[in-house]
């Protein structure tokens, strides 16, 4: 899968808003600090969620199984939000 | 719609690129939910949204901004900065297709202006416009036949279509009922700041103006200071017969916007009469009351609603462009009446 190419993240005065501009008009998003490190990490290049986990590891220290945890949530997120492009 | 303080001090910090401070910060400091909600409505009024917008997003945290308007005004301003990009993308590429043929287009009105904002990207785009010298038009205008919505208009210019993006082309470079031949040469920093206070002149006596039209005159005469010489252009305003209007013009730039630039007789005057448009009818007039709903009516419904405001405008016209405003009228009386 891939991100959207459709939205941007931006910080402003301390906080993470990416914003989406298609078709349906522009929203507006305020986002976590792992939420934009995930976007920005996986952007522009295809991965999996298996890639997400891994890289939660790696920059959080956390355990395998609650960065799969966190990263299947995240893309679930992401697909409710129409923030993918799947093949 | 009334231009606010707090509206003209955000204008201010994005036309000088530099953050408000003092008695500014005060301003917005006590600006409430309304007042936010005034900012947003004036900026899209008069078309300023994506420089606003920065202004807004670069504000100290310290200032309390409503959640829905800080994300408004950064959308603005990114959905901005998208478009800005992509028009001066088109508009380098139409002008190279032009001088792979030989000729040498000039960039005018808005978009020549944009590189004088301290963010060029943020000031809002419409069309393109070119001018070409005479000898060189027609030759453009064959190449441009084969453009996608190519449209001869009434008054001898051309229209196409580039990626959606409306491309005008003219063989005028002033929006001045009087021969060229005796104004500044094209190119040069004195006919681009007559080619921009005579394009804001027309809007201002026809169907309204808005501060964005005002703020590219600003930022030309600010950014080609040391580049023209204020003497040769006081004399061309002269011969164009726009010298009060020139006054009033600069007179608004310094009182309201607060940039220092020169005025003609080296003293300012009343600028209500300029602001009482802008606040009326915001960009190009468009917010005016009655006007948007010639928008999609016909050409002659349009034309004839145009007229009406053209001569509502008179007494403001013919006291600050006594000669511009009698050389119009004879061009009207002809039929060439542009919207």
């Amino acid at each position: 899968m891939r991100l959207t190419d459709e939205a941007i993240l931006r910080e402003s005065r301390g906080k993470l808003i990416l914003l989406v501009f298609n078709n349906k008009g522009t929203r507006a998003l305020e986002v976590n600090e792992s939420f934009a490190f995930l976007w920005n990490k996986f952007s522009e290049i295809d991965f999996s969620v298996e890639d997400m986990a891994s890289a939660l590891v790696e920059e959080y220290g956390i355990d395998a199984e609650a960065a799969q945890i966190d990263a299947s949530q995240t893309v679930s997120i992401w697909r409710e939000s129409s923030l993918l492009k799947e093949e | 719609m009334k231009l606010s303080k707090e509206f003209l001090v955000l204008l201010n910090a994005a036309l000088s690129g530099k953050n408000p401070e003092g008695g500014e910060i005060d301003i917005l400091t006590s600006a409430s939910p309304d007042d936010w909600q005034r900012i947003a409505a004036i900026s899209r009024e008069q078309n300023v949204t994506g420089l606003v917008g920065d202004a807004v997003t670069n504000l100290p945290e310290k200032i309390a901004i409503p959640d829905n308007i800080f994300l408004y005004f950064l959308a603005e301003k990114e959905k901005c900065a998208i478009q800005g990009r992509r028009m001066a993308a088109i508009a380098k590429s139409v002008i190279h297709g032009f001088n792979d043929a030989g000729l040498n287009p000039i960039l005018m009105k808005g978009p020549a202006t944009a590189a004088f904002y301290p963010k060029p990207e943020l000031r809002t785009f419409g069309d393109i416009d070119l001018f070409f010298y005479h000898d060189e038009f027609h030759k453009a205008r064959d190449i441009a036949k084969s453009e996608s919505g190519f449209m001869l208009a009434s008054d001898g210019s051309f229209h196409f279509k580039k990626d959606d993006v409306d491309v005008d082309v003219h063989d005028g470079y002033f929006d001045l009922h009087i021969s060229e031949e005796n104004l500044p040469k094209v190119p040069s920093a004195e006919a681009t700041l007559l080619m921009l206070s005579a394009h804001a002149l027309k809007h201002a006596c026809g169907t309204g103006v808005g501060i964005r039209q005002i703020t590219d005159y600003a930022m030309a005469c600010d950014a080609l200071k040391g580049q023209y010489d204020p003497d040769k252009l006081d004399a061309a305003f002269k011969e164009s017969g726009i010298i009060k209007w020139q006054s009033l013009l600069s007179s608004f730039i310094i009182n309201i916007l607060g940039i220092q630039i020169p005025c003609p007789g080296g003293k300012t005057i009343s600028e209500e009469p300029l602001l009482k448009i802008i606040e009326e009818g915001g960009n190009f007039g468009h917010h005016a009351a009655g006007r948007s709903i010639v928008y999609g009516k016909s050409a002659t419904k349009r034309k004839m609603d145009t007229f009406r405001r053209f001569l509502r405008r008179l007494p403001f016209s013919l006291k600050y462009a006594p000669k511009e405003t009698f050389r119009t009228m004879l061009s009207l009386l002809g039929g060439n009446l542009h919207i």
